[in-house]
């Protein structure tokens, strides 16, 4: 990198807008030119005093008027929203409030919601929870495996029973 | 309190309830409840399985049932369990959590090394189910019914499935 090229990166690099691997460039070329350097430094301390007089400037505005001037204006000014346009203005209530009930709904889901569909159930096997009343025993089966097995639900009280078809001479020696 | 305070402030309740409110029931305590009967045609019927009789009629078939052990125990959340259900067999549960007010668990009944039924149900909260091993009085003559029952509750251990019986753990039998 030369002179030539750390004056074009020169507001760049005071900006500290170029890429690292640039900004270490033309470090390293200020590091061993006083005339990139000085011109580093040059442009820095202008933009400090650039800086310090538009700081000045902005500290001698008298603002104090401004604010009941605009307040004064709002009410005639501001069109009078209805409905679902209004909200947006609302939206850090409206939006906890709408999320309160979705999760109030979501929470007493968890204990008031019917009982989802059973998934299929492989060939073979058979899912007794289809009933809509619900017995004090009801229960559903999402997946069962195992041979010879049947699932039978007893009509009175809802109770499931999972049969598994073993030879009686291992079930009752 | 300003209005966007009230309405963080509602989120945030929101938020903890979406977080944590589910989850109150998975940390309470579930009481599991095995019950092992064996089912015959003919003969005397257990005393403490009298009153359960006609019930328990319904679900097999036979005539007379004898209590032959009755276990409960007091389990953590994910974590699997193993109860010796006589006669070689064993259940094996792994409860998973609440959800609509059943309990989810997988349940596997063994004969030894081999898996006779290998399931996942949701039982209602204080629900029995019934595993039979056997054939039932139709075409069989003896069965083997063991009752699980599953309750979460914050409160003491379970009601007895089966009236009049010791809520300890009795003595196991093989079938």
């Amino acid at each position: 990198m030369d002179c030539q090229d750390v004056e074009q990166l020169l507001d760049g690099f005071v900006d500290t807008e170029l890429s690292p691997p640039e900004l270490l460039d033309v470090a390293r070329h200020a590091a061993t030119c006083s005339a990139c350097d000085g011109a580093i430094r040059g442009l820095t301390d202008l933009r400090g005093e650039l800086t310090r007089l538009l700081e000045d400037e902005v500290r001698q505005l008298d603002l104090s008027r401004l604010w009941p001037a605009v307040a004064a204006t709002i009410p005639a000014s501001r069109p009078r929203r209805a409905g679902i346009a209004a909200l947006p203005r609302q939206l850090p209530v409206w939006g906890a409030v709408m999320a309160l009930a979705a999760s109030l709904l979501l929470w007493l889901g968890t204990s008031v919601q019917p009982p989802s569909t059973p998934k299929p159930s492989p060939a073979g096997e058979r899912v007794a929870s289809r009933s809509r009343v619900q017995s004090p025993n009801h229960a559903e089966i999402d997946r069962l495996s195992g041979k010879d097995i049947a699932v039978r639900r007893e009509p009175k009280s809802g109770t499931t029973v999972i049969w598994v078809n073993h030879t009686v001479e291992d079930a009752n020696p | 309190m300003t209005r966007e305070g009230f309405g963080a402030a509602l989120a945030g309740l929101a938020g903890a309830m979406l977080m944590f409110g589910p989850r109150v029931a998975d940390a309470q305590p579930l009481d599991i409840q095995v019950t092992t009967v064996r089912a015959v045609e003919s003969g005397p019927c257990d005393p403490q399985l009298e009153a359960l009789r006609p019930r328990l009629r319904h679900i097999a078939g036979y005539r007379a049932y004898q209590l032959l052990g009755e276990q409960q125990r007091r389990v953590a959340w994910r974590n699997t369990e193993a109860f010796d259900v006589g006669g070689g067999r064993s259940l094996i549960l792994l409860p998973k959590g609440m959800a609509d007010q059943r309990v989810m668990m997988q349940v596997r009944l063994l004969e030894g090394r081999k898996r006779l039924v290998d399931t996942n149900v949701r039982l209602l909260n204080g629900g029995t189910m019934v595993f039979g091993v056997g054939r039932d009085a139709r075409s069989g003559d003896g069965a083997i019914l063991i009752l699980l029952r599953a309750e979460n509750s914050p409160q003491s251990l379970p009601q007895t499935v089966l009236p009049h019986t010791s809520p300890q753990t009795t003595a196991q039998s093989s079938p």
